[in-house]
């Protein structure tokens, strides 16, 4: 960037407290110097559980909602303590903490992402990038009030696979091509905005969820950064046609929990254990 | 009892078409490198690393014995080596190329340091979770950690410190083989396929420049590896290519995944027969490289695929 020219405002959204892998994004977007002003969420979505539960039947049907919930209830919520304490050993959250203490960031505060007041305060922020760090499906007029792009790291091959929870899809059925981490534009639908990078970690024996959700997370926040650099001088992503229809996945049910544990949470599956095969 | 044991084990892993083990040593004394030959030299027959493929189809005979060393401390050339060489026994010493040439100890000596000065282990600094981050991110940890502290120093020790590359070739002089063990110790599966690649590329091009001879062995740091990674290896020049999964060589095993038994200076010899016989019945030892017993389902897979 030349000495004349206004340097980028990045602005990251987040939901909720910053987990592991959002501090980790967090802090390299500041060691990039792109020194990010935060818009922070107090909660995940707009109160009001019953459209949301409507959405879910809409879309799973009664039944695959009845085992979404159960399986919440019954494995989501112990599984999500266990994946937030191996992420926070490998992110190394104490240093991450510490680090977001004293980071002084500055912070707008929203009800929630979708709210009207998001929006506001991009306008007055005048964001040329969004990052999207966390947080649930971003509405149109939050997503295009950045002046450049809106951009989200998806865990997950977005030309295969679409949808939250994607690596712990590609164990349960085998599908080691849906693995890995895709940089993309945000737009109406979910993970289908133009690919500015996508890449998969190694898969080896022994490697469970949380190994290649870091792995896939380090990689992707390198090439992120990679990206925003690009885009502020003036770099236009072609969008490539995906070869195939990309497979959608949401949350897990309760069969889709009981073979992810099952399977050792990735170290006893065959898409970790086969790449040790054929030579 | 244990000497009973062990030839009843022998004969049924050799009914079981088993030719042999490879074993994996890191830093011996002189003392301890003669226990480890006699109590091996009672049942096998040690080979060098070029009589492997002619090995490996043939399981009948006395039972062979590949002993090799990672990583290329200075014991092993000043320590191991010579007795080694006078009791006439040849060995594959695995060096560290990266570790040869800047002398800096290698990140896990720079971690047994920064715990004996911390006195305690920190959260997100436990080997295990280290063992699961990429190179970078770990030097970067260990690096946080150590700083504001004067950390206790080994570097002087030679179970610490790095053979010289005059010590290699005087190595390979003398009929030693000369394999690659990566560029930085980094555990080659938690770093992008292009670093890996890099490593193993790199550190079989610098023990042919060092040596004069071409590098035809590789052994991953850590035991940890991808088939994909083991074809790089052999697309490098590498014949023999070894792991750390502790079970006995098969006459099925493919030359670019052997397994090894690893073993310390503190076995005794009992124990090591201990250790032997139990890697006969694969799924007993774990893996030293923190995948446990899957390599179990590994060599089963491989076995149904190979059939």
């Amino acid at each position: 960037m030349s000495a004349d020219q206004k340097p980028l405002t990045v602005v990251a959204l987040l939901a909720g407290p910053p987990g592991p892998a959002e501090l980790w994004t967090l802090r390299r977007l500041a060691a990039a110097g792109f020194s990010p002003r935060v818009v922070q969420a107090r909660r995940l979505r707009k109160p009001g559980t019953l459209k949301h539960l409507q959405r879910i039947i809409a879309r799973q049907g009664v039944l695959g909602a009845i085992s979404r919930i159960l399986g919440s209830l019954l494995f989501g919520r112990c599984e999500e303590v266990h994946r937030m304490k191996e992420l926070g050993r490998l992110f190394g959250i104490a240093d991450l903490t510490l680090w977001w203490e004293s980071s002084g960031l500055p912070t707008e505060s929203v009800p929630y992402l979708n709210h009207p007041d998001t929006a506001r305060v991009l306008c007055r922020l005048q964001a040329d990038l969004l990052v999207r760090v966390s947080g649930g499906v971003l509405g149109k007029e939050v997503f295009s009030a950045a002046r450049i792009a809106a951009l989200n790291i998806h865990h997950g091959v977005a030309s295969r696979i679409r949808g939250m929870w994607s690596i712990p899809w590609g164990i349960i059925e085998g599908r080691p091509d849906w693995i890995g981490a895709t940089v993309h534009i945000i737009d109406d639908g979910i993970d289908t905005g133009p690919v500015l990078w996508c890449g998969s970690p190694q898969l080896a024996a022994g490697d469970t969820g949380v190994d290649l959700f870091f792995r896939a997370h380090v990689e992707a926040v390198e090439a992120l950064v990679v990206c925003i650099r690009q885009l502020a001088t003036g770099w236009q992503p072609v969008q490539e046609a995906f070869r195939c229809n990309p497979d959608y996945r949401s949350a897990p049910g309760v069969l889709a929990w009981m073979k992810y544990l099952a399977l050792a949470r990735g170290a006893r599956a065959r898409v970790t254990l086969e790449r040790s095969l054929r030579c | 009892m244990l000497t009973g044991l062990a030839s009843a084990v022998l004969g049924l892993v050799r009914r079981a078409r088993s030719c042999g083990v490879i074993i994996n040593e890191h830093t011996l004394t002189q003392g301890e490198t003669r226990r480890h030959v006699e109590a091996l030299g009672r049942h096998f027959e040690f080979i060098h690393p070029h009589e492997l493929p002619s090995r490996l189809p043939n399981a009948s005979g006395r039972p062979f014995c590949l002993l090799t060393f990672d990583d290329g401390k200075k014991s092993n050339a000043t320590q191991s080596a010579p007795e080694l060489y006078r009791m006439g026994i040849p060995a594959l010493f695995f060096v560290t190329t990266g570790f040869l040439d800047n002398g800096e100890p290698l990140w896990f000596d720079r971690y047994a340091a920064l715990i004996e000065t911390l006195g305690y282990v920190p959260r997100g600094l436990e080997r295990e979770t280290l063992k699961r981050l990429p190179f970078g991110v770990l030097a970067g940890r260990l690096e946080q950690f150590s700083r504001g502290h004067s950390l206790i120093s080994r570097s002087d020790s030679e179970d610490v410190a790095p053979m010289s590359w005059d010590e290699v070739r005087r190595l390979n002089q003398l009929g030693f083989a000369i394999g690659a063990h990566g560029v930085r110790h980094a555990i080659l599966t938690r770093e992008t396929r292009e670093v890996a690649v890099a490593e193993i590329v790199e550190s079989m091009r610098r023990v042919s420049a060092e040596t004069g001879a071409v590098c035809r062995a590789f052994a991953f740091p850590n035991g940890n590896y991808t088939a994909e990674l083991a074809q790089h290896a052999v697309k490098a020049g590498a014949r023999v290519v070894v792991t750390t999964e502790p079970a006995w060589v098969k006459s099925y095993d493919s030359l670019c995944r052997l397994p090894r038994i690893q073993l310390f200076g503190s076995n005794s010899a009992s124990r090591i027969m201990a250790k032997i016989a139990l890697a006969a019945a694969e799924g007993v030892l774990a893996n030293p490289d923190g995948t446990g017993r899957s390599y179990f389902f590994v060599r089963r897979m491989s076995r149904r695929f190979k059939s």
